[in-house]
């Protein structure tokens, strides 16, 4: 019986998967995740899930279906976190926490965030989340002074320097958003969005406040709705409204590791880059489509621990770095600041280029780090 | 066999060769005497197995073919020689370019020895 109902599960699955080639429709993607979750196969049936959503933005249900999913791996996310903090302490995890608790606990993500910024004033992610908290609760003047203090730590985080851009605008302070504009222009003279900014200013500053002005009692609304315990439709009206920037998802903390890290595929030949913490969470990452990152983040940071217990019965002293070639590509691993960095290029990689921009990124980071 | 390990330890800053068989146990080698070849030999074909697995999981371009361990005091370089691993242990102040070069031609030698 469980033989004849595999076989047909089967033939219905090639089916489906042909026909969403041919013709993607929600429905097909719904039913495909069905037989997958029937067959045990959770990651797969996730995987069409949100593969559907992606397609079908405007299905509720598979939207719905995509944002169970991800609250059931924001809450795992959260508690890994939480042990994490516990056992090795760090700015990056309390605002890595932080983040995750923005989604849908506005509260809790202020007490993270006081407490991570009571251990460490000087990490400048843990006052861009701050600063958020602020600005989804209306209170840009609060926002602004956070950013200041953000960008004042670290001065290549890129998204804070655009918050601070928005948030200068809507507080009346011009002069600070175009400072904010040319000092990302100066760490990335092609940003195409800051140039376009600072090209037509004084029209995207009208186009911010009108923006603001049309839509602050919502706004308000929005944050009570936060407070009310409603934080999912909150933060969709508030995102609806332009109160939060389109893309919320990796800004802010950490932002400026995201910029460094993309700054590595400058060079020829690299696809991506991965940086994780020493329990293999990983960090911050810029991996192509297709790898999936947290298998990736696990497999690297087994590789660094194998490496790195046995290097010196291979008597090399303390592991500094690896690099594994393979048929048609290249990883480079190395320890930076307490951190694991992999490193994927392709054969035709100049080695030599790879590891002055890697070592360019450490130092950058050991730099922030302090 | 000894031949090709032996030449390869001619070249500066070269400190030892090992050839190891997937089950860790040694082929042959040519290293200095106060170096443990069998302990090498079985945590570098640990070592190897673990990279392999993980490359091959991590779907990251085909199996591995060399794998460049750096570390304070030297490097040790991993290739596959056929089934064989071919390990050579190198100084921290070596011409690791030059010596990649002909490592790769010893490899492609001692993987037809090992096919034979």
């Amino acid at each position: 019986m469980g033989f004849f109902k595999n076989l047909l599960s089967g033939r219905e699955i090639s089916r489906l998967e042909e026909l969403i080639a041919t013709s993607p429709a929600p429905s097909l993607f719904i039913r495909l995740a069905q037989l997958y979750r029937e067959k045990d196969e959770e990651d797969k049936a996730n995987e069409i899930t949100r593969k559907g959503a992606k397609l079908f933005p405007e299905s509720d249900i598979l939207n719905d279906a995509c944002h169970d999913l991800d609250k059931v791996k924001n809450e795992a996310d959260k508690q890994r976190i939480r042990s994490r903090i516990e056992q090795y302490p760090s700015p990056m995890l309390y605002a890595k926490l932080a983040e995750l608790c923005l989604s849908d606990d506005l509260a809790e993500a202020e007490r993270v965030c006081n407490s991570g910024c009571r251990s460490y004033p000087d990490y400048g992610g843990l006052w861009t989340v701050m600063a958020r908290i602020a600005q989804m609760r209306g209170n840009l003047s609060e926002a602004y002074a956070h950013l200041e203090k953000a960008t004042e730590l670290d001065k290549y985080n890129y998204n804070a320097l655009f918050m601070l851009a928005e948030v200068a605008v809507q507080t009346g302070r011009k002069d600070s958003a175009k400072q904010a504009l040319e000092k990302i222009l100066f760490f990335a003279p092609d940003d195409i969005k800051a140039k376009k900014w600072l090209d037509n200013f004084d029209a995207k500053a009208a186009e911010i406040e009108s923006a603001l002005a049309a839509k602050s009692p919502a706004a308000k609304q929005g944050a009570d709705m936060v407070e009310s315990g409603k934080q999912r439709t909150a933060m969709l009206n508030a995102k609806e409204m332009g109160l939060m920037p389109e893309d919320k998802k990796g800004s802010g903390v950490g932002t400026s590791l995201h910029v460094e890290i993309r700054e590595i595929r400058r060079v020829e030949g690299v696809s991506g880059t991965i940086l994780l913490d020493p329990n293999g969470l990983v960090i911050a990452s810029d991996l192509p489509d297709g790898m999936n990152e947290e298998l990736t983040g696990a497999l690297i940071t087994n590789i660094f621990r194998i490496a790195d217990d046995h290097a010196k019965n291979l008597t090399l002293g303390e592991f500094e770095d690896g690099i594994i070639d393979t048929e048609t590509g290249r990883i480079h691993i190395i320890r930076v600041a307490q951190m694991i960095m992999a490193v994927f290029a392709g054969t035709e990689t100049k080695a030599g280029l790879l590891q002055r921009a890697i070592h360019t990124f450490a130092e950058r980071v050991m730099d922030q780090a302090g | 066999m000894k031949e090709i390990l032996r030449s390869i330890n001619k070249i500066p800053g070269v400190r030892g060769t090992l050839l190891i068989g997937q089950d860790g146990l040694l082929i042959d080698s040519d290293i200095e005497d106060s170096q443990d070849s069998g302990t090498m030999a079985a945590v570098a074909s640990s070592v190897n197995s673990t990279l392999s697995h993980a490359i091959a999981r991590m779907n990251a371009g085909g199996k591995m073919t060399r794998f460049v361990m750096n570390g304070s005091a030297g490097s040790i370089v991993l290739l596959s020689a056929g089934d064989a691993i071919f390990l050579t242990l190198v100084r921290k102040d070596a011409n690791m370019g030059m010596v990649l070069v002909e490592l790769k031609d010893a490899a492609a030698k001692l993987a037809d020895m090992m096919d034979k």
